[in-house]
């Protein structure tokens, strides 16, 4: 069942469909709103609650096939997160050096903080981006959208997209060079 | 090093709680408010009176009263609106077809100056 078809039931009264579209999308448009706002995960909340309630607001007039529901979603999220950047004095980023701790010694666990470690390192270095950089980045390769649903979301062409994503790389690789050897890459 | 973003990506997509549960209540929450209400079966409401109508019938009398009203103001109409023919009639058949003067042709405004 397609996001279209549980927005049109929501639209008609079911509540199980409200029930399953948050499942499906309240998790990915939080994460994405952590990730522009820098980690913090109030405010990201707070853009993932106020996302959704435009999209219930929204479904009685949803056309279907027009506009994928969760690029739309994304698009409302963006705008929200720009205004809370906007709104707010910059943040300190303390993710980046703030490394979970091991809690025990069974096996995986050293993977596993590697595995966090590089989340969070990646998290600093996309907090350092420029705001479209990040954006485009965070949308094509942790939340994999196309390149062209990434242009309809940001209102750029498809050209404009690869080359954000290109930048953005660039200067990921860049500042996360040095710490190679801290996330596990030395021996590869 | 950018072949070694893969891995920090996918990390990135592993790592981070999903929402918690108060924020998921929030969210559906707002689902069942923002639900279209032609969509929420209730009990039908009775049309609202109109009450100006009945308050207005009630200050001329009550309804009996408005009807005559109404009557009146018809006929009132439809009276004057045959009016002039009827006079003319009237004025023929009592004066005989006489001019009659109210008043004397004198002066009545340039008597004094």
């Amino acid at each position: 069942m397609t996001d279209d078809d549980l927005l049109a039931m929501y639209a008609a009264g079911d509540r199980m469909a409200a029930r399953l579209l948050t499942d499906r999308l309240l998790p990915r448009v939080l994460a994405y709103a952590a990730r522009l706002l820098g980690g913090d995960r109030a405010e990201a909340e707070d853009v993932a609650q106020e996302a959704m309630l435009r999209l219930w607001r929204m479904a009685p007039g949803w056309r279907p096939g027009e506009a994928k529901v969760s690029t739309w979603l994304y698009r409302v999220a963006t705008n929200l997160c720009t205004d809370c950047r906007r709104a707010a004095a910059r943040r300190a980023q303390p993710m980046g050096d703030d490394l979970p701790e091991a809690e025990d010694g069974a096996p995986g666990a050293e993977a596993r903080l590697v595995q966090a470690a590089r989340a969070a390192a990646l998290d600093a270095a996309l907090a350092a981006l420029p705001e479209r950089q990040r954006e485009a980045v965070v949308l094509r390769h942790i939340e994999g959208l196309s390149n062209p649903e990434i242009a309809e979301i940001l209102g750029v062409g498809v050209e404009a997209v690869e080359s954000l994503t290109a930048r953005g790389k660039r200067a990921l690789a860049a500042a996360l060079a040095p710490r190679r050897d801290d996330l596990g890459y030395a021996e590869g | 090093m950018t072949d070694d973003l893969d891995g920090f990506f996918a990390a990135a997509r592993a790592a981070g709680p999903g929402p918690s549960e108060a924020l998921a209540a929030r969210v559906l929450a707002d689902a069942e408010a923002a639900m279209p209400r032609a969509a929420v079966p209730g009990p039908s409401a009775p049309p609202p009176r109109r009450r100006w109508l009945a308050a207005a019938a009630a200050l001329f009398g009550g309804g009996p009263m408005a009807a005559g009203l109404a009557s009146a103001v018809v006929a009132g109409v439809a009276i004057g609106y045959a009016g002039p023919v009827t006079s003319d009639w009237l004025a023929g058949a009592v004066s005989g077809g006489a001019e009659i003067q109210l008043m004397a042709a004198s002066d009545l405004f340039l008597g004094e100056g």
